[in-house]
């Protein structure tokens, strides 16, 4: 009988110890095979261990998330930086496109509406000359080889602008109506009264020649006599902004202010011949 | 009891690493890699207790049914000491599929278990992912386990253990 079960120990204490395993599992519930011990002494003995093992992931954790992780971040963020200003660079001369191209569709609308022979040009630079800087002149990016002439109109969609001084093959100059040199016959709009409109070296313009009597305002539209064979009837010169009693007590002193806005301009209309086409 | 000294501590330290820092990782499963090394290298009485031992630990961390790993392992334990009365568990090939299937079979039986006692759930992915990493990485934990053996049993002639 011994010998029995000792030839055959393994066998029958895996026996039992399977219907021990079995018993535990089927009265789990009921708490049967000291589990509740067994789980206590369990815990008591990994707890320290589990603690360990947290304490390591967090340093490790730590280690990768402030220092590991972060080496690749610096070169990350070098080429964020990169892209960052090619877009910022990309976007800006995007936008000088949209700006350009809704100035040239302004030009263009401006120039059907005028119906006459006309040429687009870009204003390639300013020049101011004289000790007080009061000689105003603009080149442009059209010459003799565009079939620009001197004496020619320049004019943009919200006014007058000059006429061409100077023409070389490739360039011309624009004498601007804020130029003491410069002269156009003009209306006041609402009265119909025509007076000189004469540069003055500085910002503003001055309106010549309006007698005391007439009826001339603040805030009146000048508008072009087309009497020098020069501009078009009709294009808007500027807004009278002052008006005082003249020293001479013949004439009123006058002063206007161009529409045009003569210090940013960028691109403009050369007129090649006046009659409507 | 050399076996208890060792791979319970082994046990413990490694399902307390599991069940904290890699609780949805398949991880080779230990108590198979023990019960599977002991029944091919020395089938002893020792071995179906640790297996027992074993089953019942891996139950409380894992929080399935008390008893039912225990059963398996020490099913798994009794099937692996006949078998390997047959076969030389010698070549590392033979070693990680037997290891493959031992692995699957446990967890089958503690399915079965389960089932037994009202919870039915099927076999998942998961189960065969766990079976195949420890099959793959056997070949390691047995070097391992070798080497801590060696150590234990020559501290023990020594009567440091």
């Amino acid at each position: 009988m011994f010998s029995f079960i000792r030839r055959h120990q393994i066998i029958l204490s895996a026996f039992l110890l399977c219907l021990v395993s079995l018993h535990i599992a089927v009265n789990a519930e009921r708490g049967i095979g000291g589990e509740v011990i067994v789980r206590g002494v369990v815990s008591t003995v990994s707890r320290p261990i589990q603690k360990g093992f947290l304490t390591l992931y967090s340093v490790f954790d730590r280690v990768w998330s402030n220092y590991i992780y972060l080496v690749g971040i610096r070169e990350e963020n070098r080429f964020l930086h990169e892209t960052l200003h090619r877009l910022m660079e990309e976007n800006n001369r995007l936008r000088e496109e949209l700006l350009l191209a809704e100035r040239l569709k302004e030009i263009l609308r401006y120039r059907n509406v005028l119906g006459i022979d006309s040429l687009a040009a870009e204003v390639t630079g300013y020049s101011s000359f004289g000790a007080a800087g009061w000689m105003r002149t603009a080149t442009l990016d059209k010459g003799s080889r565009d079939g620009i002439r001197v004496d020619m109109a320049v004019v943009s969609p919200r006014g007058v602008v000059g006429r061409i001084i100077e023409v070389t093959s490739t360039t011309s100059t624009v004498l601007l109506i804020t130029d003491p040199r410069s002269s156009i016959d003009a209306i006041v709009q609402r009265t119909r009264t025509k007076g000189l409109v004469e540069g003055t070296g500085s910002r503003t313009l001055r309106l010549k020649y309006i007698r005391q009597l007439d009826d001339v305002r603040p805030g009146d539209v000048l508008v072009t006599a087309g009497l020098s064979g020069i501009f078009p009837k009709g294009l808007e010169v500027g807004r009278i902004t002052r008006v005082e009693k003249g020293e001479d007590n013949f004439f009123k002193y006058i002063e206007v202010e161009p529409t045009a806005p003569l210090d940013s301009l960028e691109e403009v209309l050369i007129i090649k011949e006046l009659t409507r086409g | 009891m050399r076996e208890f000294i060792l791979f319970i501590p082994v046990a413990i330290v490694y399902l307390s690493f599991r069940v904290t820092i890699t609780p949805n990782l398949p991880i080779p499963d230990i108590s198979v890699l023990i019960v599977f090394f002991l029944a091919s290298r020395r089938p002893s009485l020792e071995g179906v207790f640790l297996a027992f031992v074993l089953g019942y630990i891996d139950d409380i961390f894992s929080g399935t049914i008390v008893g039912s790993s225990s059963f398996s392992l020490v099913i798994v334990y009794t099937v692996l000491c006949f078998v390997s009365r047959k076969v030389a568990f010698t070549d590392p090939l033979i070693r990680g599929v037997a290891m493959f299937i031992t692995c699957m079979a446990k967890e089958l039986v503690v399915l079965l278990v389960l089932y037994f006692t009202g919870i039915a759930v099927g076999p998942g992915l998961y189960i065969f992912v766990v079976a195949f990493v420890t099959a793959l990485l056997s070949p390691l934990f047995f070097l391992l386990f070798r080497k801590a053996s060696e150590l234990v049993l020559l501290r023990t002639e020594r009567g440091e253990l």
